[in-house]
């Protein structure tokens, strides 16, 4: 199993942030299979389309990335929601991390920092849960993955 | 909402987003923004340019931000954002202003670190919004501007604040 499999969704209402997000997944080959523009676009999506990780803008119209990663992990539990907002927004991304995302960057954010991030996210906790899935599926049985404690994944770029 | 607001406090935002402005670009693009102009109130237009963005601080501190930029500005900071696109022509346009309301939001981002205490809460910024060059954006009996003049070697660019006559009209 490769984390390179991932199926990424990416929100955000900057057509230039999502581009280059989508231009990063790429280069690294994972999938972007949906974008969407605010929080209400991304929970339609989220329901079509159930990625393995989403990277949620946090000011957006029409519904910002907290209440959507609220609505979000309250249908689905397991969803992996990373938040990308500036510097100087975070109470917010506390306020984000409470409402269930897994994970933050910071802008303006090199590739690095989102690899960096995004990565510990798929070892942390997508890769567990796709493991078990397969599991699952194979042995027809349910199993217990031993994963690390959710601890919020930072960027480490302060 | 706060409609009667000490002036140092509009000086502090102010001057907060001169200088978050300024190590922007020095830090991102490696460009010095200099000869600033200071008029802290009795402004009475707000010195609109080429293309504006405007972005909302809600909250105790209830101001809009205002960064209007010279076209050839515009054109820089557009090459630096879509660096590696290959933007089609329908394409170009919103990205030139996707580019300025990205820039304005990151360094109003910033700029909240520097007066976070005015609000007990987080200071929640509205999306930024790219005025119609033709439309008049606020009714100018309503409103007053402290303005600054940045210049770089690609252009100039004014950030002026904005509020409502109440909101700015208290001497301290």
């Amino acid at each position: 199993m490769e984390i390179h499999a991932l199926k990424v969704m990416v929100v955000d209402d900057s057509p230039i942030i999502t581009r280059k997000i989508c231009m990063m997944m790429e280069m690294l080959g994972y999938r972007v299979i949906k974008t969407a523009e605010n929080g209400l676009e991304a929970i339609a999506a989220y329901r079509e389309c159930q990625p393995d990780l989403v990277t949620m803008d946090i000011t957006m119209p029409v519904m910002d990335g907290i209440e959507a990663t609220r609505h979000i992990r309250r249908e689905f539990p397991d969803a992996n929601i990373i938040m990308v907002t500036s510097h100087g927004q975070e109470r917010m991304v506390l306020d984000a991390l409470k409402a269930g995302a897994k994970g933050y960057v910071l802008k303006p954010f090199q590739q690095q920092r989102l690899v960096t991030v995004i990565e510990k996210a798929c070892h942390r906790f997508i890769l567990p849960g796709m493991l078990e899935a397969e599991i699952m599926q194979r042995e027809g049985k349910p199993v217990e993955v031993d994963r690390e404690v959710a601890v919020p994944l930072g960027d480490g770029s302060r | 909402m706060s409609t009667d607001k000490p002036l140092h406090e509009i000086e502090l935002v102010m001057q907060s987003m001169v200088t978050k402005t300024q190590d922007y670009f020095e830090t991102e693009h490696q460009t010095c923004l200099t000869d600033v102009d200071l008029d802290i109130v009795g402004v009475d237009e707000p010195a609109l340019l080429d293309m504006t963005a405007v972005i909302g601080f809600g909250g105790m501190v209830n101001l809009w931000a205002v960064f209007s930029f010279q076209t050839s500005l515009v054109d820089a900071v557009y090459a630096w954002m879509t660096e590696g696109f290959q933007d089609r022509p329908e394409e170009v346009e919103r990205h030139r202003q996707a580019a300025i309301g990205e820039l304005v939001n990151t360094v109003l981002g910033h700029c909240t670190l520097d007066f976070g205490h005015l609000d007990s809460q987080a200071i929640h910024m509205t999306p930024p919004v790219i005025l119609d060059p033709g439309n008049v954006f606020l009714e100018m009996n309503h409103a007053v501007f402290s303005k600054h003049c940045l210049n770089s070697k690609y252009g100039r660019l004014n950030i002026c604040l904005v509020g409502s006559q109440e909101v700015f009209h208290r001497k301290t």
